[in-house]
């Protein structure tokens, strides 16, 4: 059998309309389908003396709290960030370990591409398609803003890219800490520009380490198909499970960092500082 | 093939000239994958994280509440413990007064008894003895009038012819004065 490379873009398997349903996006239906049976298979289950079910999410759910905790400080923000944060992991984790089922890769549709007939397979990992990273990493770093805004207020969130306090503070000091607040409104244009760069370095590591596993594997395949890539596939297994950490954790810290107050240097010099938590990442 | 196939191919075609569309860039998909994860986020939010969070949330508000209660009883059994002790000791010191009050009572009582006793017995020997000298008195009385009568009676048969009337008397009361 011959085996092909699967190409950095999700083949459409079909269109519904103009709409091309793509094999990556097949895979992230499944994943939404076996959240929404989670779901359902836990919207009731609130006894305080749980049962195996209950006693098996709520592990999950305290396992995922607890590494929040350590990075808000703050069991309130911990709660309202779980959503996201939780979500974010176990639907990277479940998305990934799934491309790991056999038949992923391997069962198809022959297809035309590019002028020759292929197998292309039905289902490919969800966060193989660039498109999927970048919408949770889109998501990310929007809620994060509007989370901030939420919690700071408009002005003061503002202020931490477009430094203006800063510089009117300045004027009416004068002197050294004028050329300070120059520098500082400087950075924080840079600060805009960072925004873009954690949308395209979430969603192109995660898109670049599941892509490589799914490559590596398929080339393992194809030179060896048994035992061989068994060492692999656990690998992939461990990435699957750190890409998903990794993302959901830096989406935990732009959280939190994006809901601190940052206090001015007037303020500091006022004793007025706030703790802010160091991310440990 | 059908219509809508050739056409999106040719979308595909036209898309892959600039860099998003190299990387599979689509906004239909990117819209889509986003109202995926979107659904995903409200189910793991509405029934799971929601339920199982208020939960959570209950039973550690019910267990600090139970070892705040059990802090409490600790502290309640601890308190009654040592209210038991000093009410133990305050009884025990209480039925001790008591003890040696009584004792001291019958102790008192005994005394006054005994006291009360050796003076009626005392009494009684007195009252005894008096009897007694009264009833010897009486009985010496007697005899001597007895024995008067007899010395009288024996001295009149002895002597009745050879005393005459005052030598008779007078050894009459010589004879009272030695029996006295």
């Amino acid at each position: 059998m011959i085996f092909t490379l699967p190409p950095l873009v999700a083949e459409p398997i079909l269109h519904i309309g103009a709409f091309p349903v793509t094999n990556a996006y097949i895979n992230s239906c499944l994943a939404v389908v076996f959240f929404l049976i989670a779901g359902y298979v836990l919207r009731n289950k609130t006894a305080l003396r749980p049962g195996r079910i209950q006693n098996f999410a709520e592990s999950i759910l305290e396992f995922i709290l607890k590494y929040v905790d350590q990075v808000t400080r703050d069991r309130k923000k911990s709660m309202q960030f779980l959503p996201i944060v939780g979500g974010l992991f176990l639907f990277i984790l479940i998305s990934n370990w799934m491309g790991l089922i056999p038949g992923t890769g391997s069962i198809g549709r022959w297809l035309i591409v590019e002028g020759r007939q292929e197998l292309v397979p039905l289902f490919r990992p969800a966060n193989s398609d660039l498109n999927m990273t970048l919408a949770m990493a889109v998501f990310a770093v929007i809620t994060s803003h509007i989370l901030g805004v939420a919690a700071i207020g408009f002005y003061k969130y503002f202020n931490k890219f477009i430094k203006i306090n800063d510089l009117i503070h300045s004027v009416r000091k004068g002197g050294m800490s004028i050329f300070v607040a120059v520098v500082e409104f400087v950075v924080g244009l840079i600060e805009v520009s960072s925004e873009v760069a954690k949308m395209v370095s979430l969603s192109l590591r995660l898109f670049g380490n599941i892509f490589a596993g799914e490559v590596l594997l398929t080339v393992l395949a194809s030179l060896i198909a048994y035992v061989v890539p068994l060492p692999f596939m656990l690998l992939e297994i461990l990435v699957g499970l750190i890409q998903a950490v990794v993302f959901a954790m830096l989406t935990l810290v732009y959280l939190t960092i994006a809901t601190t107050p940052i206090t001015s240097h007037d303020d500091a010099a006022h004793g007025h500082q706030e703790s802010v938590p160091t991310p440990t990442v | 093939m059908d219509l809508h196939f050739i056409l999106s191919a040719a979308e595909e075609v036209v898309a892959k000239q600039n860099v998003l569309g190299t990387l599979g860039i689509d906004w239909k998909l990117f819209l889509a994958q986003l109202i995926n994860f979107g659904i995903v986020l409200f189910a793991f939010w509405k029934w799971i994280v929601k339920p199982l969070g208020k939960t959570l949330t209950d039973r550690q508000n019910r267990i600090e509440s139970g070892l705040k209660n059990a802090q409490y009883m600790d502290d309640e059994k601890k308190r009654f413990e040592e209210w038991k002790q000093q009410e133990m000791k305050k009884v025990r010191t209480e039925a001790d007064h008591i003890l040696r009050l009584t004792n001291d009572t019958a102790n008192k009582i005994k005394q006054e008894t005994i006291v009360e006793a050796q003076k009626q017995a005392t009494g009684l020997v007195a009252q005894a003895k008096a009897m007694i000298e009264s009833e010897k008195v009486q009985m010496l009385a007697e005899i001597k009038q007895d024995v008067a009568t007899l010395v009288v009676a024996a001295s009149e048969k002895i002597l009745k012819s050879k005393l005459d009337q005052k030598k008779d008397h007078e050894l009459i009361t010589e004879s009272i004065k030695d029996a006295s």
